[in-house]
């Protein structure tokens, strides 16, 4: 193996025996289409998304850009103008990207960026080099006829090393460039000794090459203050700060859920997605990952996903039809209509495709329409949270997560709410209806709301006199407690402060008012899974997601050498009949068999010993030469894995690196 | 300076033009007084001219540094408002008539105006062969004194250049004019030769008188025709006084040739010294040296003291032909060599050149800066700043000091900040020391440069116009300045540069209260004792990128990392500041009970100190840990299951890309893969930054941290 370099794979020529199926056949015929209906759902959310993400930074965008713009005009200043942008730990570069449109669109060809990261070099000449070829080479394809100019200029004078900041000083010279933006990608990442070489550098050219930088923070602004004196000189900073990543997540999030989407995606995978974003990740990419992720499996793994596009009958073969009449929600539906109408409708859905196909579809754009209403619930939830005094607007993913998983009409959250309707007194209660009101989509509750507005407005109008605003019988500060004590016992009751007519005529209403909300959010929050072919629209999985984003590499490696047996399934070393854990076997891999009792022994292992035990373990009557090979082999491989290396502490031990289950 | 013609002339000054009025008179006996008298009368004016010259010199030894601003050559206007204390020492002594400042030859002329009367009463009527007689005479002392002279002659010129470079013990502010100086001493000198000469003269006169007396009484009708022929010598000698008188007066303005060595002109030096205040004399050091040509100088002096400014400003007036290369923004000792070439060969035009950008090393700089300059008489090279050249050959400064051996007339000029001894492997080398400004000089060079009171004008109804402006802040300006360097400059920022950053930081705030209309222009110490919290914040001398202000209303907070990093972060300072050994008393489950007897031991704690005097540990450096047993406390502390995904170990990465976690210390320690790998915590995780994230994930660390 270690003689050759390359391979040359020779095939035979006999064709392999499983061949490979090129008619679809069955749910396969669909695909197509439903990679198609992926396409048009996904570009609509991922556009959405898109637009969004440019809000949340919009603000800090303009904010460098105009920070760039004075740059440009006053140059007068002899400390290198620096924005210093504060962002999350990954807080992707796509701040940085647009504002890097914006230099280059505004323009073109007076302006450059340079975005320079950590990895671009280890020392300064190599940051200079990758400095100067990203700055001169920019964009050097769009005007062509200017590329001999620079060639002439670089041969009249003597040639410059490549790491010679003259080369672009004569490029901005050529080009009459006014500004070369330095964006450090990374700031943290750099050696802040080279760091501050380069800045020191950069300050001794500002009076020939209009330097402006750029400092992506993720940490802490102080990772900046240790830069050298002489550097921090050079500097003159300003600070902005982009949206924190939390209120970005919740942005995109806000975006999918509200979105004319016609997939949904369920609890489970919502609250993992948020859970894992929260634990371990600021980014938003990632969260846009899972997202399309889950969309791709919905669509490309669940072959009934083609309903959603409303297709014909002849285009979809008979299983699909099959599929859905096995549907569990269709089944429950079936068996509730049975019992009370009987078998007549049914009949039709059962053996009729067109009748199916019809059905299906209307169901998923009916379930579609209740979960749409759930959502502007969700909204009405939030204004009402916004109207109420000392109550905090909670999250709309948090929100969505408890409706999805149709718990939120029970939780206590929710239930105090609509009594804390109850107490509000009349200038509140006034704007809670209005707010509620302004969501588009509440129509279908406006009828009530808006007679109960009417009689409120009537209420407020005979009360014109006072300035003070109704109030609620049931509020605790109109009532006075009373203590008495009778018979050595503290007795305490309750006495309403006196209220007028018009007090108790509100109180009536706000009992109405609360009513009709609760009778609202009974209306819409139901549990998403008791819907009508929700397996279709709402996609919940979590394991792929798992599977794909979260594997757990040392996990496996360990499980395969620790236990082989789970992933060879040989029958040789199967675990006994009545489930007791695989023992050490001589059919098990010798690496296996190794690493083993690496893991029953100490810290320093004494390779004699572990060689007699892996002997024993292998069988005394094999051939010696032939198991230390074997043994030789086992432990090279443990130890390119890095579980173990030689120590100088005593020769004849190898040292144990790595420890199980971390 | 010719002293022949100089003393020919005073000679010839001594018969006036009024000597026809003397000779009228013919009275011998009283020309035989006025010769007895002689010696009684010189000797005070001996005494007057004496006065005169020490007075004279004070004068000029005071004057630039009273005249910190204006030309010492333009009269003081003793009404101008006096800006400092040494404003009424200037005033005082200005009003003295006698030390009216005055040119030299103005001088010169008066002391010879005010001398001459008397001498030529007695000169005049000498009788023709005594004429000739003494004529004789003095040619022959003409020769003696001649002889005398010439070797003399580049002592002189050695003199002139000498207090330049040794009188260090002068005052700084007094170099302003030493050249003029020198050659003030210089007539002085000849004047007291003269008067010295006088007395001789008038001795032997007396002499010849007495003998002659007899005679001259017979001569005197041969005297008449005499006089005519003196008298109209005397008119020749007259113009070529007035020629050589213009020459004196000249000597300020015209180029100054010093055995054979070009200087710069005074007129041009006089800017450069206003340019570069308080360094005058290394200027003039620097100006003779390059004058003569050594092929290695170096200027040093500590940060912020004039070397490239001075340096620069000189070759800049001067007609030499130089190059200057700035070495800190060479990145590599080749670099350096590449835009010594480049520079050079902007420096002498040469067009035509067939170099091709090869500077590998040392030898081939010499050989191409020997081509480069084959033929210049002279060419000046500056280094500047070549002791803190990145990445320089170690003998990179020993080569460039020989530079000069190799090509004849070229010198390099090295400035650096503090040279070692003997660091040019060379001696005799001329160095040129710039000390750092002091307090007096600092000020000066401040005070030339108010910052404005007002930004926008005031309103007109205020009466208020840019003069009183402009007066305003020359007298507020420095009165500030003295201040921020008795409270803060003086013992953190004392060189020039970062004082006059702290100045300019604090005027604004300073002055906030005029413009505000609290207090007068003038009303510096009301000022001062409000504003005196400006004076007590240090932080003003802190380096910081953002300027407080701007960062007071942006500052929100850093961004927050994730909930597992700040765990891990966590685990990996227990992990580097915990001993390994005490993990199992820390982190194993089963051990609880065992650690709770801890804090009650039965060990009593003394309240003496221990042999060795123990540093907490958190004030150490971290140790380092391998990966391993971070990521075990991490499941040790948290106080739920970890399913260690994939997402642990790219936090891992997020973290030392952040610097938060550094891999270090061991053999392969760069090497991610290498088996059990050493990490450490960064610089940015103290002991406080922890304990606020164990706080953010309610986390009791102090239970797990080991004293």
């Amino acid at each position: 193996m270690e003689y050759e370099k390359a391979y040359v794979l020779g095939t035979d020529d006999d064709r392999p025996a499983k061949r490979r199926r090129i008619e679809a056949k069955g749910l396969h015929t669909s695909w197509p289409h439903r990679r198609q209906a992926y396409q048009t759902a996904w570009k609509q959310q991922r556009d959405a998304i898109e637009t969004r993400l440019a809000d949340v930074d919009a603000a800090t965008v303009e904010d460098v850009s105009t920070f760039l713009d004075e740059a440009v005009v006053n140059t007068r200043s002899e400390r290198i103008p620096t924005g210093i942008i504060l962002q999350g730990a990954d807080g992707g570069s796509t701040a940085l990207n647009q504002i890097r449109k914006h230099v280059t669109s505004m323009q073109r060809a007076r302006r450059r960026m340079v975005v320079l990261s950590a990895n671009a070099g280890s020392n300064l000449k190599a940051l200079l080099k990758a400095l100067i070829i990203r700055a001169t080479l920019q964009q050097s394809g769009i005007d062509e006829d200017e590329e001999d100019d620079v060639q002439s200029t670089r041969s009249k004078g003597p040639r410059l090393l490549n790491y010679d900041l003259q080369i672009l000083c004569d490029h901005v010279c050529d080009r009459k460039l006014e500004q070369i933006v330095i964006a450090f990608e990374d700031t943290e990442a750099f050696d802040l000794d080279l760091l501050s070489e380069l800045i020191e550098l950069l300050g001794y050219w500002k009076d020939r090459i209009p330097f402006v930088c750029l400092f992506n923070i993720a940490t802490d602004v102080d990772a900046l203050q240790r830069l050298s004196r002489s550097a921090m000189k050079c500097l003159d900073g300003k600070l902005f700060d982009v949206a924190p990543s939390g209120e970005a997540v919740e942005q995109v999030l806000e975006t999918i859920i509200t979105s004319k989407s016609s997939l949904w995606l369920g609890a489970g995978l919502i609250s993992m997605v948020l859970e894992r974003q929260s634990d371990y990740i600021q980014s938003i990419g990632t969260l846009v990952d899972s997202v399309q992720y889950a969309y791709m499996s919905a669509y490309y793994a669940n072959a009934l996903s083609v309903f959603m596009a409303s297709p014909h009958t002849r285009e979809l073969s008979t299983t699909h039809f099959e599929a859905a009449r096995s549907l569990p929600s269709f089944r429950t539906w079936v068996l509730r209509i049975l019992g009370e109408r009987g078998p007549e409708d049914i009949k039709d859905l059962l053996h009729n495709d067109k009748g199916i196909l019809d059905f299906v579809v209307g169901g998923i754009e009916a379930g579609q329409g209740v979960l749409n209403k759930m959502i502007v619930a969700l909204k009405v939830i939030r204004k009402l949270q916004e109207a109420l005094p000392n109550t905090t607007k909670s999250a709309l993913s948090t929100l969505y997560v408890q409706a999805m998983s149709g718990k939120l009409l029970g939780t206590p959250a929710l239930r105090s709410q609509l009594l804390l309707v109850k107490k509000v007194p009349s200038d509140i209660a006034v704007a809670l209806l209005e707010s509620a009101l302004s969501i588009e989509g509440f129509e279908s509750a406006a009828r009530a709301s808006d007679s109960v507005q009417q009689e409120l407005k009537t209420l407020l109008s005979k009360q014109k006199d006072s300035t003070q605003p109704l109030r609620s019988e049931d509020d605790i500060k109109n009532a006075t407690l009373r203590t008495t004590v009778v018979a050595q016992k503290v007795e305490l009751s309750k006495q309403k402060s006196a209220l007028s007519e018009q007090d108790k005529a509100y109180t009536a209403l706000l009992g109405r008012i609360s009513n009709m909300f609760q009778d609202y959010f009974a209306d819409t929050l139901i549990n998403p899974k008791d819907l009508l072919f929700n397996e279709i629209f709402i996609y919940d999985h979590k394991s792929p997601y798992r599977e794909v984003f979260t594997p757990r590499p040392r996990h496996a490696i360990e499980r395969a050498l620790a236990s082989p047996h789970d992933y060879l399934d040989c029958d040789c070393c199967a675990p006994g009949h009545d489930g007791e854990e695989a023992t050490l076997a001589s059919t098990q891999p010798p690496s296996a068999v190794l690493y083993q009792l690496y893991l029953e022994s100490g810290n320093l292992i004494n390779a004699s010993d572990l060689w007699q035990a892996f002997q024993a373990v292998m069988g005394d009557d094999k051939d010696e030469a032939e198991t230390m090979a074997l043994f030789q082999r086992g432990l090279a491989e443990l130890r390119s894995l890095g579980m173990m290396k030689p120590t100088r502490k005593r020769a004849d031990h190898v040292a144990k690196v790595m420890w199980r289950g971390l | 300076m010719d002293l022949k013609a100089d003393i020919a002339r005073q000679a010839l000054l001594a018969t006036p033009g009024d000597a026809q009025k003397h000779h009228a008179r013919s009275d011998q006996s009283a020309a035989v007084l006025k010769a007895q008298n002689l010696p009684v009368n010189t000797a005070p004016r001996q005494e007057e001219l004496d006065q005169l010259c020490g007075e004279l010199s004070i004068y000029l030894d005071v004057s630039p540094r009273s005249a910190r601003t204006s030309d010492p050559t333009k009269a003081y206007k003793p009404g101008q408002p006096q800006t400092t204390s040494e404003g009424s020492r200037e005033g005082q002594r200005v009003a003295s008539p006698t030390s009216q400042p005055c040119t030299i030859a103005e001088y010169l002329e008066n002391e010879n105006s005010a001398q001459t009367p008397k001498s030529a009463s007695q000169t005049v009527p000498e009788q023709s062969h005594y004429l000739k007689h003494s004529d004789k005479r003095r040619t022959e002392y003409f020769i003696k004194s001649e002889q005398q002279d010439t070797p003399q002659n580049p002592a002189k010129t050695a003199h002139q250049e000498a207090p330049s470079l040794r009188d260090d013990e002068q005052p700084h502010g007094v170099a302003s004019r030493t050249l003029v100086h020198t050659a003030h001493e210089q007539h002085t000198n000849q004047l007291h030769e003269l008067t010295h000469l006088h007395k001789l003269f008038m001795a032997q006169q007396r002499d010849a008188l007495q003998r002659n007396l007899a005679v001259s009484a017979a001569q005197l009708d041969g005297l008449q025709t005499q006089l005519a022929v003196a008298k109209q010598a005397h008119a020749e000698l007259d113009d070529e006084f007035l020629a050589i008188q213009k020459d004196v007066a000249g000597l300020d303005r015209g180029c100054i040739t010093v055995m054979g060595l070009e200087q710069l002109p005074d007129e041009l030096m006089l800017t450069i010294f206003e340019q570069w205040p308080c360094r005058e004399q290394q200027l003039k050091q620097l100006s003779a040296l390059c004058a003569v040509g050594p092929s290695t100088l170096v200027i040093h002096g500590p940060h912020a003291t004039g070397k490239s400014g001075i340096t620069r400003a000189f070759l800049e007036k001067s007609k030499y032909c130089y190059a200057v290369i700035q070495c800190r923004e060479c990145v590599t000792g080749r670099h350096l060599l590449e835009r010594t070439i480049a520079a050079v060969q902007s420096a002498v035009h040469d067009k035509n050149s067939t170099y091709q950008g090869r500077c590998e090393n040392l030898s081939a700089l010499a050989a191409h800066l020997q081509r480069l300059l084959a033929g210049r008489k002279r060419f000046i090279l500056v280094f500047d700043g070549v002791d803190r050249q990145r990445e320089a050959p170690p003998t990179l400064l020993p080569a460039l000091a020989r530079l000069g051996e190799l090509i004849p007339g070229l010198t390099t000029i090295l400035i650096v900040r503090h040279p070692a001894p003997r660091f040019l492997h060379q001696t005799g080398v001329p160095h040129i020391s710039l000390s750092s400004y002091t307090r007096a000089q600092s000020l000066r060079i401040l005070a030339q440069e108010p910052l404005e009171i007002f930004l926008e004008p005031p309103p007109d109804d205020l009466d208020y116009d840019d003069e009183t402006h402009e007066e305003d802040k020359k007298w507020l300006w420095p009165r500030f300045c003295d201040a921020v360097w008795a409270s803060l400059a003086q013992n953190a920022a004392r060189d020039l540069l970062s004082f006059r950053e702290v100045c300019h930081k604090l005027w604004r705030p300073f002055v906030a209260p005029i413009i505000k209309g609290d207090f007068g222009t003038r009303d510096f110490s009301r000022l001062l004792v409000s504003q005196r919290r400006l004076f007590q914040d240090e932080s003003v001398l802190l380096d910081t990128i953002i300027t407080p202000t701007k960062s007071a209303s942006t500052k929100k907070g850093s961004p927050e990392l994730p909930y597992y990093a700040k765990w891990l972060l966590i685990a990996a300072y227990l992990a580097s500041f915990n001993p390994a050994k005490l993990d199992a008393l820390y982190f194993m489950k089963s051990t609880e009970r065992k650690r709770r007897k801890k804090g009650g031991g039965t060990a009593k704690p003394s309240n003496r100190p221990g042999q060795v005097r123990k540093i907490p540990r958190h004030l150490l450096g971290a140790s380092t840990f391998t990966l391993d047993r971070s990521l075990s406390i991490l499941h040790a502390i948290l106080p739920h299951d970890l399913r260690s995904t994939i997402d642990v170990y790219t936090q891992v990465a997020t973290l030392t890309s952040l610097r938060l976690l550094v891999r270090g210390g061991g053999i392969g320690g760069s090497d991610p893969l290498e088996p059990g790998g050493k990490w450490r915590t960064g610089l940015a995780v103290t002991w406080e930054y922890v304990q606020a994230l164990a706080r953010s994930v309610d986390f009791g660390l102090l239970d797990y941290i080991a004293e």
